[in-house]
């Protein structure tokens, strides 16, 4: 397990949510996975308000039934259990959604959800923002290593597609100095990712 | 899982789609949710971030539009700070013009890192100006519209009370509409007084400096009013007709900077294009007078000049007259004592400020959580400012700026004074000042202040860290340095012993346990102790060069040092070569045209005239000179070991002219810098007068001789060969000028000396020997000079 500088592992997370009075490993272990969950929801079709709280509700129901000791690492990781949950956790939404809909003679419209009910294609949509959200990190370590001319440059001209020569002119840098961002940052996303992902 | 991206261009790809999607997420210093400020607006985007603080791009409720919500940095904000904050978003929410980006609400909330004020502003989309040049390039016509519509702007806030501060192009965005429109009205007033917009980051702070009027950078908040925006309209309007900035400050040290912004004319725009002279150059010098009172009074007033122009009406602004330019520099000087010390005090609140922060959440660290990663930004920025802070303070040394004005020495007495009251509770941040002010005062050749200083820091760092933490090594290192060249050479072995103990042989030590074995070596060498002094100038060599890929002026300094051991005992040959190592280093490291590089220069060439390699010793030499004239006036005291170089060369060549002219003016210097009786001054005029009696300025010789006689009267340490030289040599002008009898007892006197002097069988004792009997031989006293001879 490699430890990167500014990274929290999931180890230590895990460590922590034992202790229910930890308000700071609670902190950041919602930080971490609730935009996950809510995004993967709202693919979902789930609004964004109640996406929110599925998402809450499954990092509850995931904590606790850690701290029952009934998550082992062994088998499985992670990620796959809080896929399992939030998946879940929507799965109930819509269940009590929909009964509400039709306790309203409301015409079910949304066929969103239902239609996704494939469990592969639900790991896809779960995988694709575990992905993001691993990249995010990596994006966000290297821009604390880096100068914020650099990441500004690598944003200006890499992210937000400037020519690079405005982007030079802009940060008062040269058009090579631009290129070199981009290929530095990129770079060093390529070797964070892996170590990252390991361990997120 | 996870998959490798398969290439550069899909994770590219991503890593757009992951930015646009998370900047939602991505609330640095933003609270909960359940904040008011995030109860009104949503952030759906990031815009940009700056010297104060980060823009978001967030969506508002009610009534539903599109802001841009510009967060400031928490930490910057003190309590009369926030009650001015408060009054001024008041102001600032009245400004409303088509020019201006309109503040809709301000406010600050508690993140628990102290007040954080933040600004809902109209969102606007556009581009900077600097990039709309680009983009466009527009033609003149079109840029003076462009600049008419900013000051029409910039009056609408003046009328209203309100200051911009910070006008520069990045402050200003051309709509699609091709409108300009100027952001953040008086956010730089409250967002701190400029010590935010300083900030933590030298580079922040050249983006701004060039727009920033002499009375911004005096540094006096009260002296701001809207004729600083009127210099800096300036500053625009130069810009947009030329491309070029009026004062280029960039690669210039804080200090140079100011001192250019409050002394240096910019060239007139009509240098630069002759389609410029006349009304143009005249509006744009008006604008960027260095005394506002010359300046245009309005923004207003410099519209309607411009409107003028472009309408070929006779404009109101005259050229300014020549004694008025001599009276603005006669008060340069005054201003930059306000203004370093002004930027000073910003830095060393600024690295207070943001150190506590740093502390706070390195304490958080160990409580664990998102503290981690914000306790590694903040330390990292704390160093950042307290190395900035450093640099700022050694700027003013002048060993690094060549710059002897006393004022320098008021900016590091009032830096100490602030150091002591505003850091007292902040014993890290005050170690660091104490420590670079004792260096500061080190160059100051103030070495009791330096000494005391630096002793504090010690004493400060060894209190928080514990005797044996590498922080120590700092100040260790520099006390020994001033020890060194207190004379202190017990104390520095001390200090130095200390610093070896500590370091051990730790390779990230080794730099500073190198430095350290230099001095001991230097201190032995000016001791006489040569054999001593080689051992350790080898031991420095060998662990500096395990260090460094590169040659470093550090390196270069040890290799000239072990070159003056070398000439010392003799070895002249290897003295040239080290020196000659030294000299390529500096010119590679420093440039040809730095001071420290001449300095190496003048002691090659030194060494040169020695080995009688007359022609290379005299062309180094006027190098050396040439370079201390340029960078350090006409009267610097070190100029005067070139001159010497180059007469004595001219002398031997027998170019008596070029020789007594140089003579002369190095003893000018050496009476400026060391006094009229100054062992090196009376050198330099033996050098001179020798060389007058050789041309027969029988007079000046004289005066010359007597004056060296004079210094040494009833001194005890007056056999020397100055004494002896001075006397030999007016004997025989006398002998010239048929002054017989006062030639005598000087022959006499000078031949004892000399016996007293030197070993019997020495040249000079011979050489003395003989001009008094030969003197005895013309006279026509043949039984004296056979005496002298026997005797």
């Amino acid at each position: 397990m490699v430890e990167q500088p500014g990274v929290v592992t999931n180890t230590t997370l895990l460590e922590g949510l034992r202790d229910p009075t930890n308000r700071t490993v609670w902190q950041h272990y919602v930080e971490r996975y609730r935009p996950l969950i809510v995004r993967y929801a709202r693919k979902l079709g789930v609004p964004e308000g109640e996406a929110e709280d599925a998402a809450q509700a499954a990092l509850l129901a995931f904590s606790s039934a850690y701290r029952d000791g009934k998550y082992d690492r062994a088998k499985g990781r992670l990620s796959s259990w809080l896929f399992g949950i939030a998946t879940n956790q929507i799965r109930d939404w819509k269940r009590s959604h929909r009964a509400r809909e039709e306790r309203a003679g409301a015409v079910e419209a949304e066929e969103a959800l239902a239609g996704l009910a494939g469990e592969d294609e639900l790991h896809e949509v779960w995988e694709r923002e575990w992905r993001d959200a691993v990249l995010w990190e990596c994006l966000k370590l290297v821009r604390a290593e880096v100068m914020p001319e650099t990441f500004r440059a690598f944003e200006l001209f890499a992210l937000q597609e400037r020519p690079a020569e405005q982007v030079a002119q802009e940060l008062g840098m040269t058009a090579n100095a631009v290129f070199g961002a981009k290929r530095r940052v990129l770079q060093r996303v390529g070797e964070l990712m892996p170590l990252i992902e390991d361990d997120w | 899982m996870v998959k490798e991206p398969t290439d550069e261009l899909e994770l590219l790809r991503d890593l757009r789609r992951v930015a646009g999607e998370h900047a939602l997420e991505e609330l640095e210093g933003l609270p909960g949710g359940d904040e008011p400020v995030l109860a009104r607006y949503r952030i759906t985007g990031r815009i940009g971030e700056g010297g104060m603080g980060i823009v978001y791009e967030a969506e508002q409720e009610n009534p539903r539009r599109r802001v841009a919500l510009k967060v400031l940095r928490p930490g910057a904000a003190s309590k009369p700070m926030l009650r001015r904050f408060e009054y001024e978003a008041e102001i600032l929410g009245r400004l409303d013009h088509p020019g201006i980006a309109k503040v809709h609400e301000a406010g600050t909330w508690d993140t628990g890192r102290g007040p954080q004020p933040w600004f809902a502003m109209e969102l606007v989309r556009g581009v900077t100006l600097a990039g709309y040049l680009a983009e466009r390039n527009p033609d003149r016509a079109e840029r003076l519209e462009l600049f008419l519509a900013i000051c029409e702007a910039v009056q609408h806030a003046h009328q209203k009370g309100v200051v911009h501060r910070d006008l520069k192009p990045a402050n200003i965005l051309v709509g699609d509409d091709g409108r300009p429109k100027v952001l953040d009205f008086g956010v730089a007033r409250v967002s701190g007084e400029g010590a935010a917009t300083m900030g933590t980051l030298a580079g922040q702070l050249v983006g701004t400096l060039p727009y920033m009027s002499p009375e911004q950078v005096g540094g006096d908040p009260e002296a701001v009013d809207i004729r600083s925006d009127v210099y800096a309209l300036g500053v625009l309007l130069y810009e947009l007709l030329s491309g070029r900035l009026p004062l280029d400050v960039s690669g210039l040290s804080i200090t140079e900077a100011v001192l250019a912004i409050t002394g240096n004319e910019p060239p007139p725009l009509g240098t630069l294009s002759s389609d410029l002279r006349g009304d143009l150059e005249t509006i744009a010098a008006k604008a960027l007078a260095k005394d506002r009172e010359r300046r245009y009074d309005s923004a207003a007033a410099l519209a309607d000049d411009v409107a003028r122009h472009l309408h070929h009406e006779p404009i109101a602004a005259r050229p300014p007259s020549g004694i008025y330019q001599l009276k603005k520099f006669a008060r340069r000087n005054r201003v930059l004592v306000g203004g370093v010390a002004a930027v000073i005090a910003a830095l060393a609140i600024g690295v207070a400020t943001t150190w506590r922060q740093a502390v706070r959440a390195r304490k958080a660290e160990t409580a664990m959580g998102d503290a981690l990663e914000e306790a590694q930004t903040d330390a990292r920025q704390a160093r950042a400012a307290a190395d900035f802070l450093r640099s700022v303070i050694e700027q003013a040394d002048p060993a690094n700026t060549d710059d002897e004005d006393p004022s320098v020495r008021d900016v590091l007495e009032e830096a100490a004074r602030r150091a002591g009251v505003e850091l007292g509770d902040e014993a890290v941040v005050e170690a660091q000042v104490r420590t670079s002010l004792g260096r500061a005062y080190h160059g100051l050749g103030d070495l009791a202040a330096a000494t005391e200083n630096l002793e504090r820091a010690l004493e400060l760092s060894e209190a928080t860290f514990g005797p044996d933490d590498d922080e120590v090594l700092d100040p260790l290192s520099s006390l020994v340095d001033v020890s060194f060249a207190a004379g202190e050479y017990d104390a520095m072995e001390e200090y130095a012993e200390r610093l070896f103990a500590l370091a051990g042989d730790r390779p990230e030590h080794r730099r500073q346990v190198a430095i350290a074995e230099h001095m001991i070596a230097q201190s032995l060498y000016v001791r006489a102790r040569y054999d001593e002094s080689e051992e350790r100038h080898h031991a420095a060599i060998a662990l500096l060069e395990e260090t460094e890929d590169e040659a470093s002026v550090e390196l270069a300094q040890m290799k000239s040092g072990l070159g003056l051991v070398r000439q010392s005992t003799g070895d002249l040959e290897s003295a040239e070569e080290l020196m000659r190592e030294a000299v390529e280093i500096l010119r590679e490291r420093l440039g040809s045209r730095n001071p420290t590089t001449a300095n190496e220069i003048d002691l090659l060439a030194g060494i040169l005239l020695r080995r009688r390699q007359l022609d290379e010793a005299e062309e180094l030499a006027r190098e050396a000179l040439s370079i201390y004239r340029d960078r350090l006036g006409e009267d610097f005291g070190g100029s005067s070991t070139s001159l010497q170089t180059i007469g004595t060369a001219a002398f031997h060549r027998g170019d008596l002219a070029t020789a007594e002219e140089h003579l002369s003016e190095a003893v000018r210097l050496r009476k400026l810098a060391n006094g009229e009786e100054h062992p090196y001054t009376l050198q330099a005029l033996l050098l001179l007068a020798q060389t007058q009696l050789q041309r027969g300025g029988l007079d000046d010789a004289e005066e010359g001789f007597r004056a060296i006689l004079a210094a040494y009267e009833g001194s005890p340490d007056r056999d020397n060969p100055l004494v002896s030289g001075s006397l030999q040599l007016l004997a025989t002008l006398l002998q010239t000028a048929g002054r017989n009898e006062e030639a005598e007892p000087l022959f006499r006197e000078s031949l004892e000396m000399h016996l007293r002097l030197f070993e019997p069988d020495h040249p000079r004792v011979d050489y003395a020997r003989k001009m008094f009997a030969a003197f005895y031989d013309a006279w026509g006293k043949p039984e004296e000079a056979a005496r002298v001879r026997d005797d």
